[in-house]
């Protein structure tokens, strides 16, 4: 067996928190990206965040539910090489806006912003 | 703030915060149904909730995770977002219910009209949850609901029969019709165990930064003793409905006569402590379940979330929680009797219960997460036998809400 320290990558990084550079919620692993051919070594390549990520694992019943994006990019790639660390999060090292991620919260904050006290 | 300050806030504060109006109407309504039979369904669901809020508390503290995460790491995107929407549902009824029993307390307080209050007391709630920081929340609306140890003492007052008080300890069917027996353990569980209350209590730990092993002391003896003390509030509510409704024949289908369960051996002043208490407790309640909604949706789409922060720093958890709100007044204000959703909500929240308890109590037990903090064998034990508990009385749920008429019979 290997030496190497090994990742689960189901379970430590899908459906896991992504938390950008300035500890900012910015999306959750919606699906991996793993490159290779088949018999070959694969690769991961990178994480995909948003609603067409989560198309293969979603309930057809409660698609509706799944469907809308909430503002954010409807699929973004976050290069393997972009993560910091993976612990009880998965850190980024680049902040959110430069990855395209969390544009929701982005869009929405205009709105609250606009309320006195936000 | 000294430690023993700061666990006594919290106990406080999880003692008012526990009864909603779900437990007072099923309290009341069993109570004034089935005398004293059903108190140690109360117990049980007490304990129930102790369990899960204390494995709640040390996972957030620990492992920094709250439900909803748990939720979508363990059970995965399919069955997260079927428990998601299950959640959500129960939430937004209980919020709706909540709101409704709200607007219905001011109404007895101060005789105005019921429609435009229930517009007043979505203003009042609004406006808490957007100036008061968490703990304050936690705080103004815990320690408000403490009132209703007026029933408490409602209940010493009337004299209870000891006998038959304690014979309500041991599971006993003593009516003509066991399905509404059955009904009220179903609905008393579900009031107790309420999903939205571990929701709430998880994300709230997450916030207040706890950290081992200080804050798990404080997490067991909130849970433990705030919620013990949370269950004399419903014991006492159900004996004083069973003291003066069962001789009477009197069914309590309004939250105005629970209140005045406390009037008849306290006069006026027990009354309005009554329905004080009713109001800061359904109230903090109805900010609970909003805010478990914008927790639930922000934590399973991974939107940055708290209570903590600005509202312009979390803008769509901010948005979620105010769209609980507002779909909560549209459903009272459309006529919709709130006991009614309320009975509803709990029941369907006993649906939901265990697709939130399953990954929860699976985190908990997880060495490489929780470390030495993982349930020992005592909760691991006592927390599948709930499991089971709360299994077998989600699938009897539904059929006995339409078997009894919701209980009418």
């Amino acid at each position: 067996m290997s030496d190497r320290p090994q990742l689960d990558l189901v379970l430590r990084v899908l459906d896991q928190q992504i938390v950008d550079w300035a500890g900012r919620r910015c999306g959750n692993v919606d699906d991996i990206a793993i490159e290779g051919d088949a018999g070959g070594t694969a690769t991961v390549k990178g994480l995909l965040v948003g609603r067409d990520a989560t198309r293969r694992r979603r309930p057809r019943l409660l698609a509706f539910f799944a469907g809308p994006t909430f503002g954010d990019a409807p699929e973004v790639e976050v290069s393997w090489s972009a993560i910091e660390d993976v612990t009880q999060v998965v850190k980024l090292k680049k902040f959110a806006t430069e990855l395209g991620l969390a544009a929701g919260d982005d869009k929405a904050a205009k709105w609250i912003g606009r309320i006195p006290g936000s | 703030m000294s430690k023993v300050f700061q666990i006594s806030l919290g106990i406080l504060a999880a003692i008012g915060g526990f009864v909603d109006i779900g437990d007072i109407v099923f309290s009341a309504t069993a109570g004034a149904t089935l005398g004293y039979q059903l108190i140690w369904a109360v117990l049980v669901g007490a304990v129930g909730i102790m369990i899960y809020s204390e494995m709640c508390g040390r996972v957030a503290a620990v492992a920094k995770r709250p439900v909803f995460d748990v939720v979508r790491e363990r059970l995965g995107y399919k069955v997260g977002l079927t428990t998601l929407c299950a959640s959500q549902f129960v939430n937004a009824m209980t919020c709706a219910a909540e709101v409704g029993g709200v607007a219905i307390v001011l109404r007895y307080l101060f005789g105005l009209p019921y429609r435009p209050l229930i517009a007043v007391s979505l203003l009042i709630l609004l406006v808490s949850v957007w100036f008061l920081p968490f703990e304050w929340i936690e705080r103004v609306f815990g320690f408000g609901g403490l009132m209703l140890i007026v029933f408490a003492v409602a209940a010493v007052k009337l004299h209870p029969n000891m006998g038959a008080l304690g014979h309500g300890l041991i599971p006993h069917i003593d009516t003509p019709s066991p399905l509404i027996w059955f009904y009220f353990v179903v609905g008393i569980l579900g009031a107790t165990v309420a999903p939205y209350e571990v929701y709430f209590y998880s994300s709230g730990g997450v916030e207040d930064g706890w950290v081992p092993p200080h804050d798990l002391k404080l997490n067991k003896l909130t849970s433990i003793l705030g919620y013990a003390l949370g269950t004399v509030l419903s014991v006492s509510i159900m004996v004083v409905a069973a003291e003066l409704f069962v001789p009477q024949g009197i069914e309590p289908g309004f939250l105005g006569t629970v209140a005045l369960a406390a009037q008849t051996p306290l006069g006026e002043v027990g009354l309005i402590l009554a329905l004080l208490g009713m109001f800061f407790a359904i109230s903090g309640a109805s900010i609970d379940t909003a805010l478990s909604g914008a927790y639930n949706m922000a934590q399973f789409f991974g939107w940055e979330w708290g209570k903590y922060q600005k509202p312009a720093r979390a803008p769509r958890f901010t948005i979620t929680w105010m769209a609980f709100f507002g779909l909560a007044f549209l459903v009272v204000i459309s006529g919709v009797d709130p006991i009614f959703v309320t009975e509803l909500s709990v029941v369907f929240s006993v649906v939901a219960l265990p697709l939130t308890y399953v990954p929860i109590l699976l985190v908990a037990g997880d060495k490489n997460y929780m470390g030495d903090h993982a349930n020992g064998r005592l909760a691991s034990t006592l927390g599948w036998v709930y499991l089971v508990i709360i299994l077998v009385v989600s699938l009897a749920a539904v059929p006995l809400l339409v078997l009894t008429n919701m209980g009418e019979g």
